[in-house]
């Protein structure tokens, strides 16, 4: 292909016939979707047929890097991994840092097509253009890190390693995938790799990317863009303790979820403060091309047993701690562990065991429904048994493996204490208190994602601009211009906290420029995302998803929190028509024959 | 001689300075074909960071390793430097010091050579585990 930043192919790996091949990245792939995010919206769309089972041997998975990945581009080392959601039903891409995604790159590829299904248990083995499935017999059970630990002492440590955990093997819907610490978290793409019998991947590559800039220019101008994060005042805030800052800042403005969403204010965070996460830290770690420097590795002990893992982030102590009613430091901390052993997100982790514990205190469910779990709100001992029953789908964890909406629907009551949209859970960014994260929830295409639109970027932080956080004027324009430039983030692909660390859509541009030799414009970048965003939405309309379902649960428009003295509620529906008008979707939020024909997809449209 | 110096515990392992190193040799971004390469221990989890550089002790046995003169001690700047021309790519250099590499597509051995005084991985280093020191 004529840009550079790509490698040019993409593999294609068929577990069933245990057969290997190549899909070229065209200069029209790259062009008309960047990388990443973009390439999985066009490529998920084309390859998955509507209505297939997603953990049926239909589905498949795709890893995606973007032209920036591994590029010295700054915090571009991560890599997507896509597929048809057993949690949502819908499209799904999670996204990953560490050094997978660059060493992808540095093997020849852009990318990993998975289809089919294996006999026996295998690991992926990718070593630059030699690749191989390796027996996995004896990984099989075994949790993220031991099979990562052995899988280094076979292959050797200059592989890149990644695993699924006995929750992905069991097909909990919201498995994950995790390469060391770091997790493609969200949508349950381990339970993917389960019903596909791959348990591992690992790659190794002693290649190099070329650029579409000469050298000096590239080097100077990625070092330009190394500077600007460097001296931004944010950078400072996630040195130190990555994401967990925000959480008393959050919890003051009344926006933090507490006890399942039941109020959004947690009464003392003093115990689960960053000051207090911070005094475990024994170094610090960073992602593949990154100065910014958020991760960290901690040490600490709980009921007997010792704990070498990452320092836990902003969503995870939120949602194994304040939703469940939990502020015992070390018992999340180990619950966030527990999930990472077992390769299952925390988020989606404590929203199920939060519904429980609402669905418990208001009757719906008794301890003999939990199988003896006192599954109160606050009780700190339930989340390790809980956590290992769900990964194990023993008794009710059966159920909870489900998420809380397939909880729900499992025992037949609760549905409305769901705290999810599409079946991904709500994150810890109140939708009462910040009505363009509300509209962002009910309207980004796998679910309530913060990550999709980080409208408290605005809202709050006063980064992008100074919008009010309770008023919605202007809020589906600010959604659906976020959401597009997002899109180029996770295409490039870059670390979303660039954009809190002065990363404009212009200097987006500029690193997607600088690798490939392209000449995007910030319009360029807005055009693609809508791309992205409206083929994202195709995918999911052709599964059947109507506007119905670009919704918030019906707590969010009927009650405020009690503790917040203004008494907000937010009601997404009202936004509807006019964020579906800024995207030129239809009131049904179908795109319009005319987007489409300026988007250049109008042959999808007529596909269907 | 002046050289550079790995600080291990302040490593961080970002890569940046072999992403910074490959490309500005090579022109093109190949961290296992850079002259300095980071890796970790693997025995423990989050183990210890490990670089490899040369420390320009120059023991030189890479020069001495080599049949052909290919490489070369240059008195002036203080630095290994390769000849391609000369290379047959026995690979008996790679073999004799843990700090050189080679490029696995044009062949190339790669070397530090303190990129003339100014050494890139320094500069791009954002937590000084890479120090430009002076020898004796």
């Amino acid at each position: 292909m004529k840009y550079g930043g790509y490698t040019g192919k993409i593999l294609t790996v068929d577990l069933t016939s245990g057969s290997f091949g190549e899909m070229p990245v065209t200069d029209e792939l790259a062009e008309g979707y960047l990388g990443g995010r973009g390439f999985a919206a066009k490529i998920l769309y084309d390859e998955l047929a509507a209505g297939i089972d997603p953990l049926g041997p239909e589905n498949k998975i795709l890893f995606v890097t973007g032209p920036a990945t591994g590029t010295l581009v700054p915090t571009a080392s991560r890599i997507g991994v896509g597929c048809k959601s057993p949690l949502t039903g819908t499209q799904s891409v999670s996204y990953m840092g560490g050094h997978f995604g660059a060493q992808l790159k540095y093997a020849g590829w852009d990318g990993i097509l998975v289809s089919g299904v294996s006999a026996a248990p295998v690991t992926l083995v990718i070593d630059d253009g030699r690749v191989r499935l390796d027996d996995a017999t004896s990984l099989w059970g075994k949790d993220t890190h031991q099979t990562q630990e052995e899988l280094a002492a076979s292959l050797g440590t200059d592989f890149q390693l990644g695993a699924i955990g006995p929750a992905g093997e069991n097909l909990v819907s919201y498995a994950n995938f995790m390469h060391v610490q770091h997790a493609a978290g969200r949508g349950g793409i381990g339970a993917v790799f389960g019903s596909k019998k791959l348990k591992a991947v690992a790659v190794r590559g002693s290649g190099g990317i070329s650029l579409g800039t000469p050298t000096t220019d590239y080097i100077a101008a990625c070092r330009e863009l190394h500077q600007i994060i460097m001296e931004n005042p944010v950078r400072d805030a996630f040195r130190w303790v990555g994401t967990t800052g925000m959480l008393p800042h959050v919890n003051d403005a009344v926006g933090l979820p507490y006890r399942n969403h039941q109020d959004d204010r947690v009464p003392d965070v003093s115990g689960i403060h960053s000051d207090e996460i911070a005094k475990y830290i024994k170094q610090y770690e960073a992602c593949g091309g990154c100065n910014v420097i958020c991760g960290s590795v901690v040490e600490f002990e709980r009921n007997g047993r010792s704990y070498r893992t990452e320092r836990i982030e902003h969503e995870s102590v939120w949602a194994l701690g304040p939703l469940c009613g939990i502020t015992d430091l070390p018992a999340i901390m180990e619950a966030g562990h527990v999930c990472d052993l077992l390769g299952m997100d925390t988020m989606s982790a404590g929203a199920a065991l939060a519904w429980a514990m609402e669905a418990r205190e208001k009757g719906l469910l008794s301890e003999a429904d939990t199988d003896g779990l006192d599954l109160s709100f606050g009780n700190t001992d339930v989340l390790y048994d809980a956590l290992h029953r769900i990964a194990a789908r023993e008794g009710f964890g059966d159920v909870l493996a489900r998420g809380s909406r397939g909880a729900a629907e499992a025992v037949g009551k609760g549905a409305e204490l769901a705290m999810q949209v599409k079946g991904l859970d709500i994150a810890a960014y109140a939708p009462r208190a910040f009505t363009g994260m509300a509209l962002n929830y009910a309207t980004t295409g796998r679910g309530a994602d913060h990550n999709k639109a980080f409208t408290v970027a605005a809202e709050f932080l006063g980064v992008l601009g100074d919008y009010d956080r309770y008023d919605t004027t202007g809020k589906p324009g600010l959604v659906k211009s976020m959401q597009d430039s997002t899109a180029i983030i996770d295409s490039l692909i870059m670390c979303m906290f660039t954009v809190d660390l002065g990363i404009s859509v212009e200097l987006y541009a500029r690193c997607g420029n600088l690798p490939t030799g392209m000449t995007l414009t910030a319009d360029d970048v807005y055009t693609i995302g809508e791309r992205i965003n409206t083929v994202e939405r195709l995918f999911n309309l052709r599964e059947g998803l109507t506007r119905q379902d670009d919704t918030l649960p019906p707590r969010f428009a009927a009650e405020a929190a009690p503790s917040d003295p203004g008494g907000h509620t937010v009601d997404v529906a009202s936004l509807m028509d006019e964020y579906y008008a800024e995207r030129g979707w239809d009131v049904q939020g179908i795109p319009t024959a005319a987007l489409l024909d300026r988007l250049g997809l109008s042959d999808m449209a007529a596909a269907d | 001689m002046n050289y550079v110096e790995f600080h291990k515990d302040k490593c961080i392992s970002c890569d940046l300075c072999s992403e910074v190193c490959s490309l500005n040799k090579l022109g093109r971004i190949q961290p296992a074909a850079s002259a300095i390469r980071i890796t970790r221990d693997p025995a423990v989890y989050f183990g210890e960071m490990r670089c490899a550089v040369c420390d320009m002790t120059h023991d030189r046995v890479c020069v001495e390793s080599c049949p052909v003169d290919a490489l070369t001690f240059e008195e002036s700047s203080g630095v290994v430097r390769f000849d391609a021309d000369l290379c047959t790519d026995c690979g008996a250099c790679l073999d004799s010091c843990p700090n050189v590499a080679q490029d696995a597509i044009s062949r190339r051995i790669m070397i530090c050579d303190l990129c003339d005084g100014d050494p890139k991985c320094v500069q791009w280093c954002p937590e000084a585990a890479l120090t430009w020191e002076a020898g004796a």
